[in-house]
């Protein structure tokens, strides 16, 4: 029988894992906005500290 | 002119404190120093982590010498101990190096990778799991489980945290295994995939380089965001993530090349040098302890099974494969297992170049190893369960 401290490990991980996801996929979607609010050709037109 | 009874006295004293010294000597204190000079020889001659091993080594043998002045209420160790470790600054001083080291561009641009970056932390939790069925309370299975973050200071700062008393055979298991990844990472992969997997090709499509704007609003946005979503996660992320805005302002280019060199190998000498003083025989010597040292090596095998098996299930539903070591580059040792991938695929086809995906990935595991620290934080010392 899983003792109590097993039980809160499992029920950490179950609450963790899907945390870490969707904290994962609100970064992607901050990537791609940024990416599509702020673009090379944007910055290019600035005028300055372009790659 | 000093009388020959002074002298008498005086060697008599001299032979006294000598002989204390060899007689106080435990076997646990010879055994501790050979593990010093053992962590000296790996650094030196093998090349494991050499600028946290040799400083840890040399710790272990300065505070196994009976009645050493270096460690207990006066030492100058156990300050160092207590204002830069205890305190969790030294690690929060080192993210602000390691964020200034980072190029997040190869993720930006793939953000996609950033699921490999979470992916990969599977290894804490499975870790954590399996501690607490070995006998450790919580707190310690957390501490444990978070070597898989393979993350040197996130392990110190959760260890600290949670279980201050393993704090030496946490940060030595990290470290060391960190300097394994080249050993463990090739053979589990191995075992998980098939060499038609590892053969698989991922293009990487030429996209215009990622805007000076968004290199300088990533790193504030990502610190605002998981910062709201996990509170407690902000001591970790913060320091990443200025260090990483000092590296893109592009206008604190003295500033960022001293967090890059300066800051972090000063705080790296002082950081080893002061775990390995805890290495205490009294301490240290004990089965809990090999315990911890062995789970570290079964948090790394799950962290690098964890993220080709997630590879291999997104395979299922991808029309474009992905190759699954990408998953094993998710990871936060940086950036040996980004290495470790690109070299097998060019092993398996010597045109198969992964190297920017596997980068892309490592880099995500920089930041999901630091979320998944936050998290465990937050889940175990919040009592949200």
């Amino acid at each position: 029988m899983m003792n109590e401290a097993t039980v809160s490990a499992l029920r950490i991980t179950a609450a963790a894992l899907p945390l870490m996801f969707a904290t994962t996929g609100v970064f992607v979607v901050v990537c791609k906005v940024l990416c599509l609010l702020f673009p090379t050709s944007a910055q290019s037109a600035v005028g300055k500290g372009e790659e | 002119m000093l009388s020959i009874e002074t002298i008498r006295a005086t060697r008599r004293i001299a032979l006294y404190t000598m002989l204390t010294g060899i007689t106080a000597l435990t076997l646990g204190q010879l055994v501790m120093i050979a593990v010093g000079g053992l962590l000296i020889y790996l650094a030196i001659s093998k090349g494991y982590e050499p600028m946290l091993l040799l400083p840890i080594g040399f710790g272990a043998i300065l505070c196994n010498i009976p009645y050493s002045s270096a460690v207990g209420p006066e030492g100058p160790f156990t300050l160092l101990l207590k204002a830069g470790i205890l305190t969790e600054l030294f690690p929060v001083l080192i993210f602000i190096g390691i964020g200034a080291m980072i190029d997040f561009a190869p993720l930006i641009k793939e953000p996609a990778l950033l699921l490999f970056g979470a992916a990969a932390q599977f290894g804490i939790f499975g870790t954590m799991v399996v501690a607490t069925l070995l006998g450790f309370p919580i707190n310690e299975a957390a501490s444990i489980g978070i070597i898989g973050a393979a993350d040197g200071p996130t392990t110190i700062y959760v260890a600290t945290k949670l279980a201050p008393r393993l704090l030496a055979p946490l940060s030595v298991a990290a470290y060391s295994y960190m300097s394994l990844v080249p050993i463990i990472q090739p053979a589990v992969i191995r075992v998980l995939t098939t060499p038609a997997e590892r053969r698989i090709r991922m293009p990487y499509e030429e996209t215009p380089p990622v805007s000076r704007t968004v290199r300088i609003l990533f790193p504030i946005v990502v610190t605002v965001v998981a910062g709201i979503i996990s509170p407690i996660s902000v001591a970790l992320i913060g320091p990443l993530m200025f260090g990483n805005l000092i590296r893109e302002s592009g206008v604190l280019e003295a500033l960022s090349k001293t967090a890059q060199k300066e800051l972090t190998n000063l705080v790296t000498l002082l950081l080893g040098i002061t775990i390995g003083t805890t290495m205490q025989a009294s301490s240290f010597l004990r089965v809990d302890t090999l315990l911890v040292l062995g789970m570290g090596l079964v948090a790394f095998v799950l962290d690098t099974a964890g993220g080709v098996i997630f590879a291999k299930i997104l395979n299922i539903f991808l029309k474009n494969k992905v190759n699954p070591m990408i998953g094993a580059a998710g990871i936060s040792a940086f950036p040996m297992s980004a290495r470790v991938v690109a070299k097998m695929a060019l092993k398996e086809d010597p045109g198969n170049y992964l190297i920017m995906h596997s980068v892309g990935a490592n880099v995500a595991g920089q930041i999901g190893s630091v979320v998944a620290g936050g998290l465990l934080l937050a889940l175990v010392t919040q009592g949200v369960l």
